[in-house]
């Protein structure tokens, strides 16, 4: 685990050293050559690539991760202070209720006898995916916050400045609880189990509660866990769009302004977030799915 | 179809959400902080809004959007129009810039000795926000910081005129023989290395309080609680990325002139989101640059359009150590052969006017305002040049190149934006059609492009360049070692007479013939148009100062 901090983490910072400009170009347009050697021999970026290299993982080592090379003030730690909240208050509600949605929606889509509302389920889905955020996106702002005037069209820190970065973000992962909620479902429904429980004339709530719920869980569970790193590492164009100080927006930044140290460091925080929640996973789905250990599945 | 397909996407999503109303519930609004302006979007949208007379008591809160965070608000490690905005309203400099007129702000008045070399001022009775005196040690204190090498000012080499501003900067001298000293409260002397009469309109000079710098360190400026005001406005709240509030400064030695109580500065990265936010009513005016919205806000009438200048101008590079961009005549065939009226009128409403020059309208030289006293070069040369494919084969004959003009490709480098891209494409068409050469386009990432321009590895590629309001500072980017890889000694030798002269008339010409030589005769670079937006204001806002070279602030406006 530590290993692919490691690796991404070498792999990152030799990425990033090697794309053309660095922090002073992108600063000041007309930065004085004096002032930009100044620059340079203080933040040693005229170094070897390996010096250089050497010397971040000495920091490293100190639990120094750097100090922004755009304004100078604040750590990397500031930054993931300040921008991690917002990411994860927008994160974990729509999540949620992605989650919620699309479970319920999967369930009705396989269980209803309407044929219409399954193609309306269908249908709404099918767009919620293949329309992207960033088009969804002004669309709601112009009609809630210009046309309706009900809703703020951006801005952060009242709880009505959720509500459209929510709604827009809530398709995403909502797509894919769906689909695989309906489709566990009608593998089950297609299994000798589910035949055999039905002409011993169980119900079906009683089949899809005792059985069908469980074979399509460890799938759902995966879908779920895989999701929720994408919380703490922001959603960038929802960011952008509705001006909400995350922490997706603020790597993006940082990458445009050469941004080293946060570049780095966020890097570090995403992996280490990421590597956490798959182990979480496998020992959730080992303790609770114990046949996925022996590979029975 | 695909808009009423969404908008019944959304409701039907916001209606499945009837469980989460929890959120949206408005009652929890009325508890709010200043941070939007209901009231104007209410007055907006009710028609009695002269029938609330009671709006004296009500705070006069101005709502904007600025499209980036600041970086930092400390006077030596500001960088970007964005600080600088802010550092206006929350420190008095000495004079300030109204209209093309110097007034004195911090400095009551202030004489200037015979030989042009000794500027004395005399201070004002103004108070720091917590109430301490400004005094002229303030003022010493923040120059003497500025040149301090161990402080790494970005903007030093604007201050080069101070005497031994740069000897300091360069660690030759001690930072006690700046040539600045506070001689008792109120006054303060300022001594320059050679006389420059645009020394008050060339730099800003600011006061802070050691104790408070000291006291905070590498903190100071990065947050309100680090910092004291002695400027029109105290920054009250800076949530970063998001919001940056600032409060009227009670203390301030013109606070009865300051008409805002408050001022809200939304940050918001996004330009659509911006103009979305202005249209609600959340933000009391916008700047605005695109052809749908222009449309729509001129055809409302709740809201009145300026036309503003940036006082900055597009062009084109040219690297001149390339192998084609070197000969002059291929150089001057491309600059001549785009059309400048159609891409302003079409790529850009109108808003930017063409360039035939660098320098861009509203810069003057002394009294003088420089465009109205010099022609722009590229019309008379455009004059005399009957063929631009002709000229631009006679290039090609004395590089030695025998291929045929339509065997010729050129590369145009340019940033990865939309906006950028689709310019490119269009004067991509124009040289093409005019020339009958090809184009390839070459699209970077910013940073890259940036660091692109800065190197020979172009051969031709876009840029904008803002000026100050003498020439001066436009003219010195292409002094050796600049972008177009360009080495004029001649050049060199009218910006240095220019910017050494007292007599403006002699200033203007030494400018006016570089300008010439830059532009025209060798064509190093090639203009394309002189910026301009428009900006949208609901009719309640009023004293907005758009001078390009104006550093009032929001001190002027006020709400009614």
């Amino acid at each position: 685990m530590i290993a692919v901090v490691f690796l991404t983490l070498t792999a990152t910072f030799f990425l990033v050293h090697t794309i053309r400009g660095d922090p002073f170009t992108s600063k000041v347009d007309a930065l004085d050559p004096k002032t930009r050697q100044q620059y340079i021999l203080r933040y040693g970026t005229d170094k070897s690539i390996l010096e250089q290299y050497a010397i971040f993982l000495r920091n490293l080592a100190k639990g120094d991760l750097g100090v922004s090379l755009s304004n100078n003030t604040s750590t990397v730690n500031d930054v993931i202070r300040n921008c991690m909240p917002s990411s994860l208050i927008v994160g974990s509600i729509s999540y949620f209720l992605s989650f919620v949605l699309g479970f319920l929606a999967g369930i009705v889509c396989s269980y209803s006898k309407n044929k219409l509302l399954r193609s309306v389920l269908i249908t709404l889905f099918m767009l919620g995916i293949s329309i992207p955020v960033f088009i969804v996106a002004p669309v709601y702002q112009q009609l809630f916050s210009v046309k309706l005037g009900i809703l703020p069209a951006s801005g952060w820190g009242k709880p009505e400045n959720l509500v459209l970065p929510i709604i827009s973000m809530i398709p995403i992962t909502a797509v894919h609880v769906f689909k695989h909620t309906k489709n566990g479902i009608k593998a089950a429904r297609n299994s000798g189990y589910y035949r055999a429980a039905k002409q011993r004339g169980f119900s079906e709530i009683y089949i899809f509660k005792r059985h069908i719920l469980k074979n399509a869980s460890p799938a759902l569970l995966t879908v779920i866990i895989s999701g929720v790193s994408g919380l703490f590492t922001g959603a960038f164009v929802i960011e952008k769009v509705f001006a909400i100080p995350g922490i997706g927006f603020s790597f993006v930044t940082a990458i445009s302004k050469r941004d080293y140290p946060i570049i780095l460091g966020l890097n570090i925080a995403f992996t280490g977030i990421y590597v956490i929640f798959i182990l979480l996973g496998d020992i959730i789905q080992a303790l609770l799915f114990p046949r996925f250990k022996e590979g029975q599945y | 179809m695909k808009r009423i397909t969404t908008y019944l996407l959304a409701t039907c999503i916001l209606l499945s959400m009837g469980g989460c109303s929890t959120t949206n519930d408005p009652s929890s609004a009325s508890e709010s902080t200043p941070m939007e302006s209901e009231e104007h979007a209410k007055d907006i949208t009710s028609s009695d809004v002269n029938d609330d007379a009671t709006s004296s008591v009500k705070p006069s809160v101005l709502n904007c959007a600025w499209n980036d965070e600041p970086t930092s608000l400390d006077l030596i490690k500001y960088s970007g129009a964005n600080d600088l905005k802010l550092i206006w309203n929350l420190y008095e400099p000495l004079v300030r810039i109204e209209n093309g007129q110097i007034i004195g702000a911090g400095a009551e008045s202030w004489t200037v000795s015979d030989d042009g070399l000794t500027y004395t001022f005399e201070l004002r009775d103004n108070e720091w926000s917590d109430g301490i005196k400004v005094k002229a040690e303030d003022y010493a204190y923040e120059l003497k910081r500025q040149a301090d090498p161990d402080n790494m000012f970005s903007y030093a080499s604007d201050y080069f005129n101070i005497k031994n501003f740069e000897a300091v900067y360069n660690g030759e001298l001690d930072k006690d023989k700046l040539g600045v000293c506070a001689e008792d409260d109120n006054t303060l002397v300022i001594e320059l290395e050679y006389p420059n009469t645009t020394f008050l309109s060339s730099v800003e000079l600011y006061p802070d309080r050691s104790d408070i710098v000291e006291k905070y360190g590498n903190d100071h400026g990065f947050s309100p609680d680090t910092m004291v005001y002695s400027g029109p406005f105290k920054l009250t709240s800076w949530e970063h990325n998001s919001s940056v509030v600032l409060e009227k400064n009670e203390n301030y030695w013109d606070a009865g002139n300051v008409k805002l109580d408050s001022v809200n500065l939304h940050i918001i990265n996004d330009e659509s989101t911006r103009l979305t936010n202005f249209q609600s009513g959340a933000i009391d005016y916008v700047s605005c640059s695109d052809s749908d919205h222009l449309e729509l806000f001129r055809n409302s009438d709740e809201m009145y359009e300026e036309h503003a200048q940036s006082a900055r101008t597009y062009m084109f590079l040219f690297n001149c150590k390339n192998e084609l961009m070197k000969n002059s005549k291929i150089r001057q065939a491309l600059s001549l052969s785009i059309n400048r009226d159609e891409i302003c009128s079409i790529l850009d409403s109108s808003l930017t006017t063409p360039a035939y020059g660098l320098i861009p309208p509203a810069t003057v030289v002394g009294t003088l305002d420089y465009r109205k006293n010099v022609g722009e070069p590229l019309i008379e040369l455009g004059d005399s040049v009957e063929d631009v494919k002709a000229l631009f084969t006679d290039g090609l004959k004395e590089l030695g190149i025998s291929d045929s003009i339509e065997d010729i490709t050129i590369t145009l480098s340019c940033p990865s934006d939309s906006l950028s891209q689709e310019n490119a494409e269009y004067y991509k068409n124009m040289w093409e059609k005019a020339l009958g050469i090809t184009v390839e386009i070459n699209m970077q990432e910013f940073s890259t492009y940036k660091s692109l321009i800065w190197s020979d590895e172009y051969q031709v590629a876009t840029t904008a360049w803002g000026g100050s309001i003498e020439p001066r500072f436009m003219l010195t980017r292409w002094l050796p070692d600049n972008q177009s890889q360009w080495d004029n000694d001649e050049y060199s030798k009218l910006v240095e007479e220019g910017e050494q002269s007292s007599d403006e008339s002699v200033r203007l010409k030494k400018y006016a013939e570089a300008e010439k030589l830059l532009v025209a005769d060798n064509a190093a670079i090639a203009p394309i148009k002189y910026d301009g937006y428009s900006i949208f204001y609901y009719n309640y806002v009023h004293g907005a100062v758009n001078d390009p070279f104006s550093n009032v602030g929001f001190k002027t406006m006020y709400i009614e």
